[in-house]
């Protein structure tokens, strides 16, 4: 059973591209073809807008929330070129404006908060760059050439503990920075850090057109790395490893339609994943490790009468 | 793959969506994020989409819980307090099995109570919400159905395997009506009760379908005709029937021969016409004498098929044990052409078909409280044993993965999260690391739930959750201009960078003001201020303000004595020198010399290397001065003490 628990209207010229709770699901922020950045702040069902945030020139494709221990920190990448970090400070103010990218940048993400606060982005120029606050400077590293013709989407692998990891340099070092990307040669890479540089450990190949998105799902329980990731081929693929050397794919399903978007729940038991065929379905690993349907979101054929659910 | 189909749709009406496809994320642990979305790229042309003006939504989905109902709370709290306890009983070696009936019961009377507290509730309630809890009440009225036969077959085995007695108990537990029809019968104590009551053979039949002679005997006594010689031989067929009973001094052999003896001359009885003066008598005695034929007549009068089962093992196999049960009720449900939810998990259960019952139990829409207790009892009854389609026993994944799931759930409540993080711990693979996703996620909310996080966080050792969420903390009060509070926080986290941010804040707020906050917290810091060592050179700042502000003489050298070692500790912050320096001239210039000639030399090193600072340039010439005088002031007294 599942029911509508709030619609939030956005207020929005045109289409939005993407829209991220915080880390509490307290707030929300969305980002839109009209070149504006808007949070709302949700409390029992009612919306109100807390922000709307003017800086981009082009349209916004992506917000990220920071974690809240760094208080509130929001960035935002646009086909404008630039990646924008805001804070709330009394009121939202740009804090960083990253302009280093020769393209759109279509994605952005923040590093896991033992880390520090860093954020991942990836653009349309091919490269990815690595942005890291020193109190109050930000230091940019970049990944020339990571995806030819473009990058679409960058995802941080959970902080695993190092006696997890096989690869780790020295098992006291802490865990190690790792990233997944997707783009437009048709891969997965994922890159390690390596003292202080970033290097590509390794290559995925399944998907026989652009990567869409790539989501790195929760580490909880044996030492298992579960990756998932989508293309416009309409596949959706599931990488898993036990040491983040070697690779294997299930393909989870071959859809109607290009799929846009996958996004694993916080404890990394299911798996959403939603594109052009108006659908958004929840998928789980059963305890025989096949990927099930356990339950289909459909949107805009809803009869208005009936609007909660309906049972096939 | 079944799963797939039995998989739900959901439809939301959203004009936009329709036309452009969607995206989802998720949000938490039970809720998705969905919006309209259409992809366009840095090589689509960068105009509005053909779809603006429009409106966009963006809507919030959460997956019903239905445990999160009030009326359910008490349920959820002390099924807990059970689980938790049989978790405690586990380790010791004693025979396990008495204690976990004890508890299965426990579990039982829980679930009684909520089923009776669900009923009052329904009548209480206005209409629009009356179906929901009708609803509720047969989720859980099915469920105690279900545990109370498991609980017969897989948790109390009683000697000898011999199911029918307790079977009886399940049936007559859950079908009451025909029983309470007697007895209203019975208390009219009329002469005639076949005349007065239309039910009455209705009552005979199904008592005697359950089971219960002694009522029947009762009825027949009340009969109109109970003087006639038929229904005085079948008042004394009924009273010598033997009935087994494990602990009755018979073996199961010597019963059977008991048994037939006493059936054989029964259905001479019936053959001889003896009964032939009432038609509902005579097929009472062939029901009794376990006829098949009138079993399935007098179907009329139960509400299942596992009614007419306990009868048909009643009268025909009294003696049998769990295998053949199995045989009977297969029979039994096939004929019946049993098909409802229920029928499929009872007769899976007396199928001993476990894996097949847990797979049915997990679609109760309880949210998984059944699936998740029941299988715990029965794993630590050791009634489990699963094995998937490649031969691999799974059985304990399967276990921690139900129990993970019903914990995961309460964990999205605001105040039953509690209760949920205590089953993590009962999961050796995934609990804890799961536990601490979760527990991070928790809005943070009021003091009191805060400490409560960083408790549960402290008591399984996830420091990484202690100090992030004591980071937010400190952060939110810093934000709310509360320093001491943030400083108070950054301690609890043992969070020794963040602890020198906010020891900064303190310094450079003196430095601006002349005043030090929160004097009460600094002054308890105690070896707390070694995590930092700006926090130990504020701590021990305030010392020698403390120091400075008493006038005694004693304490002016205390605090000459502290100034010096603060200059020379290596602690001192870059802004904070030229206070520092400012500092130590009142003490240069004091009355009685209180700085020695080695600390006046000490004072001029510093002021060589630190005394560059543009607010100190002042006052740097009438430092020297009185280090020089000092110096001529402390050499002398230093010579003359060394005259001595």
């Amino acid at each position: 059973m599942v029911s509508v628990l709030n619609t939030v209207d956005t207020g929005h010229e045109d289409m939005i591209h993407d829209a991220e709770m915080d880390y509490y699901g307290l707030r929300l922020a969305t980002c839109s073809s009209d070149n504006s950045v808007k949070i709302f702040d949700l409390k029992n069902g009612t919306q109100t807008l807390a922000a709307d945030l003017k800086g981009h020139v082009g349209p916004v494709w992506q917000v990220a929330w920071a974690h809240p221990k760094f208080g509130n920190i929001l960035a935002s990448c646009s086909y404008d070129r630039k990646v924008i970090i805001w804070k709330e400070l009394g009121e939202w103010t740009k804090i960083y404006e990253h302009a280093s990218h020769d393209s759109s940048v279509n994605s952005v993400a923040w590093a896991p908060h033992e880390f520090g606060l860093i954020l991942a982005c990836g653009s349309s120029d091919g490269s990815i760059s690595i942005l890291s606050n020193n109190g109050d400077t930000w230091d940019a590293q970049k990944i020339p050439n990571a995806h030819t013709i473009g990058c679409n989407a960058v995802s941080w692998c959970p902080a695993i503990e190092p006696g997890y990891d096989a690869t780790a340099p020295h098992p006291r070092s802490g865990p190690v920075k790792r990233l997944a990307t997707g783009g437009c040669d048709n891969l997965v890479k994922i890159w390690r850090e390596d003292n202080e540089r970033w290097i590509e450990e390794n290559k995925l190949e399944a998907h026989s057109d652009w990567v869409r998105d790539v989501a790195w799902a929760p580490a909880v329980g044996p030492p298992r790395a579960a990756l998932a990731s989508c293309s416009q081929d309409r596949r959706v693929v599931v990488w898993t490893s036990t040491d983040c050397t070697s690779w294997t794919s299930t393909v989870l399903n071959v859809f109607e339609d290009v799929i846009w978007n996958v996004s694993w729940s916080l404890t990394g038991g299911i798996l959403a994943v939603s594109g052009g065929d108006n659908k958004v379905s929840l998928w789980r690993e059963n305890s025989e490790g096949q990927w099930a349907c356990i339950s289909e979101l459909n949107k805009g054929q809803g009869n208005l009468n009936n609007p909660e659910q309906r049972a096939l | 793959m079944a799963e797939v189909s039995n998989a739900q749709i959901i439809a939301i009406p959203d004009d936009v969506c329709r036309r452009a496809g969607l995206a989802a994320t998720w949000i938490g642990q039970n809720k998705i994020g969905v919006h309209a979305y259409k992809h366009i790229n840095a090589h689509s042309k960068d105009v509005p989409s053909s779809l603006a003006p429009c409106e966009v939504k963006v809507h919030c989905l959460r997956q019903e819980v239905i445990l999160f109902e009030p009326a359910l709370r008490k349920l959820v709290n002390e099924s807990n307090g059970v689980f938790l306890a049989i978790q405690k009983i586990k380790n010791s070696t004693e025979d396990l099995r008495p204690e976990l009936l004890k508890y299965s019961k426990h579990y039982r009377s829980i679930l009684r109570a909520c089923v009776e507290n669900l009923q009052d509730v329904v009548e209480k309630s206005t209409p629009d919400k009356k179906p929901t809890f009708e609803n509720y009440l047969t989720i859980f009225y099915n469920v105690e159905c279900v545990w109370h036969l498991t609980e017969i077959l897989y948790v109390n085995v009683v000697p000898g395997d011999v199911i029918l007695p307790q079977l009886l108990e399940w049936v007559r537990f859950h079908f009451p009506s025909r029983e309470l029809m007697a007895s209203k019968i019975l208390a009219k104590k009329s002469l005639a009760a076949d005349l007065d009551n239309v039910q009455y053979w209705e009552a005979a039949i199904g008592c005697a379908l359950h089971g219960k002679l002694d009522t029947v005997r009762s009825l027949l006594a009340m009969h109109s005709k109970a003087d006639n010689p038929a229904f005085g031989t079948a008042e004394n067929a009924i009273r010598t029937m033997p009935v087994y009973n494990v602990y009755g001094g018979y073996s199961v052999n010597e019963f059977n021969m008991r048994w037939k003896h006493w059936q054989f001359d029964l259905s001479s009885q019936i053959e001889s016409k003896t009964f032939s003066t009432d038609r509902n008598l005579e097929l009472l005695m062939r029901l009794i004498v376990g006829e098949e034929l009138v079993l399935w007549e007098f179907s009329k009068y139960t509400e299942a098929w596992y009614e007419l089962l306990a009868a048909r093992l009643f009268y025909s196999a009294p003696c049998s044990k769990q295998p053949e049960l199995a045989r009977h009720a297969n029979h039994i449900a096939e004929k019946w052409r049993a098909g409802r939810y229920l029928d499929h998990v009872i007769l899976a259960l007396m199928e001993s078909d476990l894996h097949q019952v847990i797979k049915e139990i997990q679609h109760m829409s309880d949210n998984g409280w059944f699936a998740a207790h029941l299988i715990n009892l029965l794993y630590n009854c050791g009634r489990l044993d699963i094995i998937d389609k490649h031969q691999i026993n799974v059985t304990s994944q399967l276990h921690e993965s139900l129990i993970l799931d019903y914990a995961s759930t309460l964990m999205g409540h605001h105040s039953l999260w509690q209760c949920g993080a205590s089953y993590f711990e009962h999961c050796p693979a995934q609990g804890l690391t799961r536990l601490q996703a979760l527990l991070e996620s928790i809005p943070l909310g009021s003091e009191a739930r805060v400490n409560k996080i960083i408790e549960i966080a402290r008591q399984k050792h996830m420091t990484n959750v202690v100090t992030s969420v004591s980071k937010i903390q400190g952060m939110k009060c810093i934000r709310q201009g509360r320093l001491g509070n943030a400083l108070a926080w950054a301690l609890k986290a043992q969070d020794g960078a963040f602890a020198t941010f906010i020891a900064d804040q303190f310094l450079k707020n003196y430095a601006k003001h002349g005043e030090l906050e929160c004097q009460d917290l600094l002054e308890n810091l105690g070896s707390c201020m070694l995590i930092s060592d700006r926090l130990t050179f504020l701590g021990l700042y305030r010392k020698y303000c403390e120091f400075h502000q008493t006038y005694g003489l004693g304490e002016f050298k205390d605090a000459a004595a502290l100034l010096v070692s603060l200059l020379v500790s290596n602690l001192t912050p870059k802004y904070f020198w030229s206070i520092l320096l400012t500092d130590a001239i009142p003490l240069l210039e004091a009355e009685d010399a209180v700085l020695s000639s080695k600390d006046t030399f000490e004072l001029l090193q510093t002021v060589e290397e630190h005394g560059n600072d543009p607010k100190f340039q002042d006052k740097i010439d009438l430092f020297r001065l009185a280090a020089a005088r000092n110096l001529a002031r402390a050499l002398n007294i230093e010579g003359c003490l060394g005259d001595h």
